[in-house]
């Protein structure tokens, strides 16, 4: 039976087979998968990479790895091109790029590329969607932008937001010392958590009298009553005797401040660095991405809160322009409609300012339509994604669904300067990445917009050849070309600001006396006509989507000629035609 | 804004010649051979004092040093250092001449001259003969030419070929200058007071433009514009971190993208020492009323603003003044360029930049002689005269009036009003004046040419580098004058100080100990710019106590943030109990460029 399977993937059906025991596209009754992952965990960095590596090996033809840098403590930094080679190669396809990670502590977005490809894999040749989707564009796939944040979020001790940084040693509180004040895991438990101290009448919180597990402020009241407890902040010491905690940890600063398109310095946007693509695992990347123009669409994983993400990353910038915000707002609703209590959102005016982020650039610098999601959202934990219940609300979930798994509770410890203190709260697996049993259903609809955006590239069709007699015995030849996709063979971004090498619409084995783009199909004077070597018309602006552009070429002569279009983001398109 | 009027070349097409014999150039300049020899020359003569490191290797594989002078080997710890950059642009390749020779002058005047051993003995000088290496060749090249862009090219003219049509010596004079075409479009018309000289038109003067004038070149791709087109477009002095800009062909791809910007950005990381720059270059900020800000930096979080910030003013504003009474350098204030190297180190780094361009061609030469003088004025007089006689009655009482009022007799009001109405000679002209005194190959004819796709235009203008390059008899006198004021930079820069380090004993074990960090230097430890940019490290302040004291009150560390100049202090008190022996209490502070100490209390 796998012999059979094996040979599948050349069989490319027009109808296809109902039952082949391979591949997973969705109805319950499932059928075995040819490699097999659990998708209610979270992977280590090591676990990651086997992973891909296990799909490498089973669609070897279909599914390669190169290196492409290194992180800083060593790691390598991989990007994985899926694609089918017999339709051609991944370069002269569109294709998407996609990675995660770069907040070394949201780490489900590599679970999310993960089965991104595991389910283009499994599902080429025998679903008809993604076999077609395959055929036509690739995927470039780095799982892990910052590696580095991800093992340390894994092996050390941190909170659900630490280790979001890369792990160059740097001087965050300028005293000369480097990553001097971290965290420190008291109790040794992986898992930095909260300080509390019990001072009887002396202190600012007290235990909510329905649930002693939760605290709550004293509020201020004129019986000058207190509470019983209060609160010291996060498990730490100050190292560095500044009197500042924890100030000064492993790393401290921001890979997804890097990036040269309105890039800001360190004191305007906090983690920038001394300089766009400081660190290595973002020069690597922006490396890769200027060798490959064919890139055509981007998408960034990032937690948590449910967003979908697109620039400006800030006010200054301005608005972008009109031609890509009907791309990108389509794209965006159809993001609100495939993951639940996601937000299409602008990074600034709906988030915060962005200086240097990863999908702005890849818009404002490289021209491509990018997205930046956020992945999960915790009301996703509550029936009608209703998170009103606050504490008390987030504690019944815990205690209901997870059996009080992520709650680590009020436990002994000794401070050296508190002295005896409590330690709890909750784990760093709970809040920004899902509970094991929603990982799954995140990781899959994820992919699938992933998918959807990729079904958006440019495409190039010539639609239709039609043939004029003109006077003095010359032709003209009409071609229509079409994007029946949504992205634009070049976004008017690119067209403005002249990002990589135009299209060209090009006519060849004839004499071409003159050329232009018709603007009007009942009227042959209203042409913008091509200002010199008019067989070969160089246009900056792209093919838009979902529309058609029709070229006029004026020749003498006739007989067998060919029309071609070329550019960098879809495939090239040739046809001989023959004329009267 | 890129000066256009030096041109902008990309690398020219594959029928150069090799580079021209250095004595063919003006001596004492240094093709890239020649700085590599000197270098190891003046390293073989003065051992460890002299030490040099390769930075970064440009596109067109020369690489970009990065010297080392000291008074010995040993470097003492949190020592200032002062960065001397030069060769920042192609045009100014002559800086490189500067900048090694004040090497060499450090080099000898060490222990022999007493402002130098006083410099090295308390400063390290790091020196970048030239940042743009690529660009400078082009000085010693045939033809000869100015090179702007040297890295990443763009298809500047999106016909989807790149770099098919550069500049070049279309007449074969060797060297590439400019070519003028009578164009209805043309914006430029002759400085009425010296015909080689253009202006552009003024509508509100009534005048129209004539001419067209484009760097020489040829038409090769057709599309009716000249030279548009060059290989390489990035210059590495756009290529900075600082109000990069994005989209320019000049800037690069990216921040860092161009080699000698990527080596020059991790050298000045690599050496926080580092306390004040120096740079030769087309930005100048010691001439009278540079452009300032205000301190409080941009409304907006994200926008750029250009300028020194008014804080740091009094400080520019002394050495400027200190720098043209040295030199006598009249170079009007230049701003800061999008992605400059100048604008990264005062801005992004904190540092204190000095940015000079050491020489341009001066505006105030008079003409020649003084009859010939008088004669003109003669000749203009005349028409003036006319005018009057034919003026209707009440404009001659006008005119009468006027002269009653200024009190002077007809002729010399004429004469006034003359010159109040004759043209004045544009800046180009002005240059002219002194160019005829002193350089006379400056200015190369306008002459008719035949060019093969514009058809008839003129060949002429400024030569390469004549607008920027002293004469080869000033160079020295420059050089000699820019050095003596880098002698006294060495006295400025912050060198902190604990002074008045007291404790006084309380009785059982229990001290007060007292401090000040005191900085007695003219530049405050922190630039405005730094302050903002939080680039360089404030002085960690310790105290570090005997075993089994404990402390009682005060911080073990504290930081510093900013110490004026010319007396900042900042004071620090401490209360520590269960001292055995107070001589082994220790208070220290700690710099990367202005100094470090420990000190011991003296009891009081």
């Amino acid at each position: 039976m796998l012999n059979i399977l094996y040979a599948l993937p050349f069989l490319i059906p027009t109808a296809l087979p109902q039952e082949t025991g391979q591949g997973f596209d969705g109805p319950p009754i499932k059928r075995p998968d040819k490699v097999e992952f659990h998708w209610n965990r979270l992977y280590d960095y090591d676990e990651i990479y086997a992973h891909f590596d296990s799909l490498v090996a089973a669609w070897p033809e279909m599914i390669s790895m190169e290196v492409i840098g290194q992180s800083i403590q060593g790691r390598e930094m991989r990007v994985y091109t899926v694609n089918n080679p017999a339709t051609g190669a991944h370069d002269t396809k569109p294709a998407m790029w996609i990675d995660a990670n770069v907040h070394g502590n949201e780490v489900q977005g590599a679970e999310a590329t993960l089965y991104l490809a595991w389910y283009l894999l499994q599902n080429h040749g025998t679903n008809e969607h993604i076999t077609e989707l395959l055929d036509r564009s690739a995927f470039y796939i780095l799982p892990m932008v910052n590696p580095d944040g991800r093992a340390n979020w894994f092996a050390g001790a941190h909170t659900a937001s630490s280790s979001r940084t890369g792990y160059k040693p740097t001087d965050n509180d300028r005293d000369g010392l480097f990553d001097e004040d971290s965290y420190d895991d008291l109790d040794g438990d992986g898992h930095i958590t909260q300080m509390r101290k019990y001072m009887p009448g002396e202190g600012t919180h007290r235990l909510n009298p329905d649930n002693p597990r939760l605290m709550e402020r004293v509020p201020t009241n004129e019986l000058g009553l207190r509470g019983d407890w209060i609160m010291l902040g996060s498990e730490g010491i100050d190292n560095d005797g500044d009197g500042r905690v924890n100030e000064d940890g492993e790393g401290g600063y921001d890979m997804n401040r890097a990036w040269p398109a309105m890039w800001r310095p360190e004191h305007v946007q906090f983690g920038a660095g001394p300089y766009p693509l400081y660190w290595p695992e973002t020069r690597c990347i922006a490396d890769f991405l200027y060798a490959h123009p064919n890139v055509a669409a981007v998408q960034s994983f990032h937690n948590a809160g449910g967003m979908i993400l697109r620039g400006p990353g800030g006010q200054e910038f301005g608005e972008y322009e009109r031609a890509d915000l009907r791309t990108f707002d389509r794209l965006g609703a159809d993001g609100e409609k495939m993951l639940p209590f996601y937000n299409y959102m602008v990074i600034w005016k709906d988030l915060y300012s962005v200086y240097g982020g990863f999908a702005t650039w890849a818009y404002e610098g490289l021209g491509i339509i990018a997205f930046t999601n956020e992945l999960w959202t915790n009301s996703r934990l509550y029936p009608d994604g209703d998170e009103s219940g606050g504490q008390e609300g987030r504690q019944y979930f815990d205690d209901n669904l997870l059996a009080g798994a992520g709650y680590i509770e009020w436990h002994a410890a000794e401070h050296p300067v508190y002295g005896e203190i409590e330690i709890g709260g909750y784990r760093k697996d709970v809040g920004r990445v899902p509970p094991s049993f929603l990982i799954e259903e995140m990781v899959h609809r994820n992919a699938l917009y992933c998918i959807k955006h990729a079904d958006a590239m440019p495409e190039v069709v010539i639609e239709k050849v039609e043939f004029a007699d003109l006077a003095g015995g010359l032709k003209a030849v009409d071609v229509t070309f079409r994007n029946p996709r949504v992205i634009p063979t070049r976004t008017a971004r690119s067209a403005s600001k002249g990002i990589g090498v135009p299209d060209v619409y090009a006519l060849e084995g004839v004499e071409v006396l003159a050329s232009g783009v018709r603007s009007d199909r009942w009227r042959q004077n209203e042409i913008a006509l091509t200002e010199r070597d008019p067989a070969r018309l160089v246009s900056d602006s792209g093919l838009q989507g979902l529309q058609a552009r029709t070229v006029r070429w004026i020749v003498r002569g006739n007989g067998k000629a060919t029309v071609t279009w070329s550019g960098e983001k879809a495939v090239d398109v040739a046809q001989e035609i023959t004329i009267p | 804004m890129i000066p256009t009027c030096l041109g902008l070349l990309g690398a020219l097409a594959p029928a150069w010649s090799a580079p021209a014999p250095t004595q063919d150039a003006a001596p004492p300049l240094h093709d890239h051979a020649s700085i590599v020899s000197t270098v190891q020359f003046l390293a073989g003569a003065h051992g460890d004092r002299l030490t040099a490191e390769v930075i970064a290797t440009s596109p067109g594989g020369l690489d970009v040093h990065a010297l080392r002078v000291s008074a010995g080997s040993e470097i003492p710890e949190s020592q200032p250092a002062i960065l001397l950059l030069a060769g920042l642009d192609g045009a100014r390749a002559y800086t490189t001449s500067m900048a090694l020779d004040h090497v060499r002058a450090l080099l000898e005047g060490y222990g022999n001259d007493e402002a130098v051993t006083e410099l090295l003995d308390t400063t390290t000088i790091y020196i970048v003969p030239r940042l743009d290496v690529d660009a400078a060749q082009a000085r010693f090249a045939r033809p000869r030419h100015v090179l702007g862009g040297t890295g990443h090219g763009v298809d500047n003219d999106r016909d989807g070929v790149q770099g098919e049509d550069p500049p070049a010596d279309i007449d074969g004079d060797g060297l590439v200058t400019w070519i003028r075409y009578e164009d209805p479009e043309g914006e430029w018309i002759e400085d009425p007071t010296d015909p080689r000289a253009m202006i552009k038109a003024d509508a509100k003067k009534g005048q129209r433009g004539k001419w067209k004038r484009v760097i020489e070149g040829f038409d090769s791709d057709g599309d009716e514009r000249v030279a548009e087109d060059p290989l390489h477009d990035a210059i590495v002095n756009r290529n900075f971190a600082r109000n990069w800009n994005e989209h320019a062909a000049y800037a690069g791809l990216y921040p860092t993208n161009e080699p000698a910007t990527f080596g020059l950005s991790e050298f000045l990381l690599a050496h926080p020492d580092i306390a004040l720059v120096v740079a030769y270059g087309d930005e100048h900020n010691l001439g009278e009323k540079p452009k300032s800000q205000p301190d409080s930096g941009p409304r907006s979080r994200g926008d750029v603003q250009v300028g020194i910030y008014e804080a740091d003013m009094t400080a520019y504003g002394l050495l400027g003044e200190r720098y043209r009474d040295l030199t006598g350098n009249k170079t009007k204030p230049q701003g800061e360029e999008p992605g400059s190297a100048q604008g990264f180190l005062y801005h992004h780094r904190g540092l204190f930049t000095l940015d000079i361009d050491p020489w341009s061609v001066p505006l105030d030469a008079k003409k020649a002689e003084p009859e010939e003088e008088a004669a003109e004025e003669g000749t203009e007089e005349a028409p003036v005269e006319e005018v009057t006689e034919e003026a209707p009655e009440d404009e001659a009482t006008e005119v009468a009036n006027e002269d009653a009022s200024a009190g002077a007799d007809d002729d010399e009001s004429k004469d006034e009003k003359k010159k109040k109405d004759a043209p004045k000679p544009g800046d180009d002209a002005k240059r002219l004046l002194w160019l005829d005194q002193n350089s006379e190959a400056a200015f190369v004819t306008w002459t008719a040419f035949e060019h093969p796709q514009l058809g008839p235009v003129e060949i002429g203008g400024f030569a390469p580098y004549a607008l920027v390059e002293p004469p080869a008899e000033q160079l020295a006198e420059t050089t000699s004058k820019h050095f003596d004021f880098l002698l006294t930079l060495g006295a400025d820069l912050p060198r902190l100080a604990l002074v008045d380090v007291e404790a006084k004993a309380l009785g059982g074990g229990l001290f007060e100990v007292n401090a000040v960090l005191e900085n007695p230097s003219l530049l405050p430890q922190q630039s405005r710019a730094a302050q903002r940019a939080r680039s360089i490290r404030p002085a960690r302040v310790r105290i570090e106590l005997p075993d089994g004291a404990e402390l009682l009150g005060g911080r073990e560390q504290q930081l510093v943030g900013n110490l004026s100049g010319a007396g900042g202090r900042e004071e620090f008190r401490w209360l520590v109990g269960g001292v055995g022996d107070i001589a082994q209490l220790q208070v220290t502070f700690h710099t990367d460029n202005a100094g470090a100490q420990s000190a011991t209390p003296e009891v009081k």
